[in-house]
């Protein structure tokens, strides 16, 4: 393979530094690499990730909004500074094991140190500390599941990661930057019929209060009516990376599509098991709410890759209905909640494959909800949004009772500093995002490339900004990485965002000012 | 693995230093042109944890009806001088629950906010030396009850005008024993008797002095009603204050029906107007509900 396309090689080293598309995972890589073999074999792959970052200004100087809060954390110890600072690594391992025979095969991904912040696990007092201590979570298995080749199909099972088209709605968290990744505990079939790909998923997102039968033994689902399920029917015609190199090589373009439907729905629910309470609170048969949630999303994705450019889409839509939102056994509210979300994103990329230059626009939509706040990154313990927040509940019975902001996966990077750090991902927003990316030096072990995007942004509804009007910022984002073929990377990311009106603060009649980051990011890939 | 080349370490650490210093090169180091007055850990849009969530046990322990302090809930109140119709009998569904629908909208209602808080600072504090909180008695906020709780019971000990020289004169009444407002735990049966005196006490600048007596009942359970939510397992508590004012006359007796659920308190009211003789009456002269 390296010999015979180096170029593609170092291509997809870079990747893992500066790209943000995540397609690794999901249906389309289920059982691709089971093969005839005589012994079990073992493959190991994986990278060992370090980054720090120093955070500029984030809060934009802008004074707090009305709950008292800066938009973004302040330094505790010297509140006229401006700078945060964070580094982090992340060993992962994604281990493949494949039975004599060339039918089974059984995967597992577990992350050491995932994402630890350097410097946050020192032994005894500060400064006297001599050493990092091994922290509880060392290590994290995010996926373990079998794959079965039958005469029809592959059967799979287990937590198998969850990904789909540009990873825009779910997101196996497969770039090298990214932080979370979906797993879903997944009964997975994949066929392969007339030049597609068909799956169907049954998914168990969440069992009732459970009880351990025996220590350390099987659990025992106490509430199976609090059980949320999905069911995902997808069909997709695709071809993986080589083979679209392949055809991209001799002049060919080729089309990929697909789309899914997936249902998901939950009749009771316990909130006391998951509320932040300030005792225990035991699980009896009051606790049971009647919940009535069912939730359906489409989504539709499509890929050309010509010769001479590459154009990549997704749009998903969502309807969900909560027949009793609250929270607390006992007190129902009269009115249900309910949601429709529309998300769409583009990206295109114009150049021949072994151009120095290639550059394109990328694009992007999520619906909003006019109510304040964004609505992004939220828990059981958030509270309602008021006016001049960021981020809260939009949902506020029976004052209002719908949640409309489309929030794109976090992990589906769009910019540095405004969608991914301030308000958390893509959501109630419209973006533009012009790129170009230039190999500045290419030589036998490697290839050293500038980069360079910038994002303009603007709210769907004014309401959903502190600022109270829609425009949000601009945002310019360079980058200078260096790839080896032997697995070593490194990139320096900078950006800077100039804030807009939407993030100004009329009450205290403070005009936000520009935000900074910058980010280095090492990776020794195997 | 392979050692790092020279060339990578070189440009390792010269991205890195690149990194970390850029953006302080290019904003020269400002200053944060607003500091916030709390620097406190970052925690936007969060609520504390629950201290109590309701366990539909049929049993108000005292647990479960304390009260917090700094929190405010909004009650719509029907107008002042004008009466209204209740149902405090209600309905029994399909499976034997009783039912209060208190659910109508009424478009003169008015919103009353009411907050426990603390005696620090009241002028009235010396004269309450066992007393735990305050919250607004009437719905304009001239007067506040005070009470103490303990596992036995919430108990008011007195009333007194919100400030001290009010237009309309000072009220300050302090009852001889604290009066048991309810027993707790409270379950459905429990009742209890009350009785406190007020001597030298002071209404609107007046003297006064009284004796009060409190009959206390939780009489049933069920599901009550209310514009903006349903409580399933509401307690209906009535009372009957009588009270004898000691320069003599004839008693005043009231009726009130208090609605009463797990980690909320109450939850809705109905008063009678005075020389009501039905526990069930059907005309109030104020109806408080939770909800705006």
């Amino acid at each position: 393979m390296r010999a015979a396309c180096p170029s593609a090689l170092l291509a997809g080293a870079l990747v893992l530094l500066v790209a943000s598309r995540a397609r690794a995972t999901g249906f389309t890589d289920i059982g691709e690499d089971i093969v005839p073999r005589t012994d079990t074999s073992v493959q190991l792959h994986g990278y060992m990730r370090a980054r720090a970052m120093d955070l500029y200004n984030l809060d934009l100087d802008r004074g707090p909004t009305p709950s008292g809060a800066p938009i973004f954390p302040v330094p505790l110890g010297n509140p006229s500074g401006q700078a945060l600072t964070y580094a982090d690594m992340r060993l992962r391992s994604d281990i493949a094991v494949y039975a004599a025979g060339g039918m089974v095969a059984v995967k597992a991904r577990i992350d050491m140190l995932d994402n630890v912040a350097l410097g946050s696990d020192a032994q005894g007092v500060p400064n006297s500390s001599a050493s990092q201590l091994s922290p509880n979570s060392a290590f994290r298995v995010k996926r373990a599941y079998g794959e079965a080749l039958t005469p029809l199909g592959v059967l799979a099972a287990g937590r198998i990661g969850s990904s789909w088209g540009l990873g825009m709605l779910t997101n196996g968290g497969d770039c090298a930057d990214c932080n979370y990744g979906d797993a879903a505990d997944r009964v997975a079939f994949i066929s392969p019929l007339a030049g597609h790909i068909w799956a169907l998923a049954y998914d168990i997102d969440q069992i009732g209060p459970f009880m351990p039968q025996q220590p350390g033994e099987t659990v025992l689902n106490l509430t199976p009516t609090a059980n949320v399920n999905t069911v995902t029917f997808a069909v997709l015609r695709y071809k993986d990376e080589l083979a679209r190199a392949r055809r991209r090589a001799a002049d060919k373009t080729t089309v990929e599509y697909g789309g899914y439907l997936s249902h998901r729905w939950q009749n009771d629910d316990v909130p006391g098991s998951y509320l932040p309470t300030a005792q225990p609170q035991p699980v009896s048969s009051a606790s049971v709410m009647a919940r009535g949630y069912e939730a359906t999303a489409v989504d539709g994705w499509a890929r050309v890759t010509h010769p001479w450019f590459r154009v990549e889409a997704e749009w998903a839509y969502l309807w969900a209905s909560i027949q009793q939102p609250s929270l607390i056994p006992g007190v129902l509210y009269h009115t249900p909640v309910t949601s429709q979300q529309m998300g769409a994103a583009v990206e295109s990329e114009i150049g021949p494959e072994d151009s120095r230059v290639v550059g394109g626009l990328d694009a992007g939509y999520a619906s909003g909800d006019q109510s304040p706040g964004f609505g992004a990154n939220l828990t059981p313990s958030s509270t309602v949004a008021q006016p001049g927040d960021i981020n809260g509940i939009k949902a506020n019975p029976p004052f209002h009772t719908t949640v409309n902001n489309f929030q794109f996966h976090p992990d589906y990077f769009i910019d540095r500093i405004l969608f991914r750090e301030i308000i958390g991902t893509v959501t109630g927003a419209v973006y533009a995002r012009p790129h170009v990316r230039v190999d500045v030096m290419r030589f036998a072990p490697g290839v050293l490339q500038a980069s360079l995007f910038g994002v303009a942004s603007t709210a769907v509804y004014a309401e959903n900004t502190p600022g109270g009007k829609a425009p949000l910022g601009i945002e310019i984002d360079p980058t200078l990485a260096y790839a080896s073929r032997d697995g070593f990377g490194i990139a320096l990311e900078y950006a800077v965002l100039f804030p807009l009106a939407g993030l100004d603060n009329p009450a205290a009649h403070l005009h936000a000012f520009p935000a900074q980051l910058g980010r280095v990011r090492v990776m020794y890939r195997f | 693995m392979k050692a790092i080349s020279t060339d990578h370490r070189s440009l390792t650490v010269a991205v890195l230093w690149l990194g970390l210093a850029a953006p302080q090169v290019l904003c020269a180091c400002e200053d944060n042109k607003t500091i916030p007055e709390n620097t406190n850990p970052y925690q936007a849009g969060t609520s504390a944890p629950l201290s109590c969530v309701p366990d539909l046990d049929g049993i108000i322990q005292p647990s479960e009806l304390q009260p917090a302090l700094g929190l405010s809930a909004k009650y719509t109140v029907s107008p002042a001088g004008t009466s209204r119709t209740v149902d405090l009998v209600g309905t029994v569904d399909s499976s034997g629950q009783r039912v209060w629908d208190w659910g109508a909208s009424y478009s003169g209602d008015q919103v009353a906010t009411i907050e426990a808080t603390t005696l620090q600072g009241k002028w009235y504090a010396a004269s309450f030396p066992s007393g735990q909180f305050v919250t607004p008695f009437d719905a304009g906020d001239t007067l506040e009850a005070v009470y103490s709780q303990d596992d036995g019971g919430l108990y008011i000990q007195g009333i007194a005008s919100t400030s001290e020289n009010p237009p309309g004169g000072k009220t300050l009444w302090v009852y001889d024993t604290p009066v048991t407002l309810y027993k707790l735990p409270l379950s459905k049966g429990t009742s209890w008797k009350s009785k406190g005196t007020i001597r030298n006490g002071m209404v609107d600048g007046i003297p006064y002095a009284a004796t009060d007596e409190y009959d206390g009942a939780d009489v049933e359970t069920g599901q009550l009603v209310l514009p903006d939510f349903t409580f399933t397992q509401a307690h209906q508590l009535q009372f009957t204050v009588t009270t004898t004012l000691s320069a003599g006359g004839n008693p005043v007796v009231h009726k009130q029906t208090s609605f009463l659920f797990e980690c909320f308190g109450e939850i809705g009211r109905a008063t009678s107007e005075p020389g009501e003789t039905n526990d069930d009456f059907t005309t109030a002269a104020e109806v408080r509900r939770l909800g705006t």
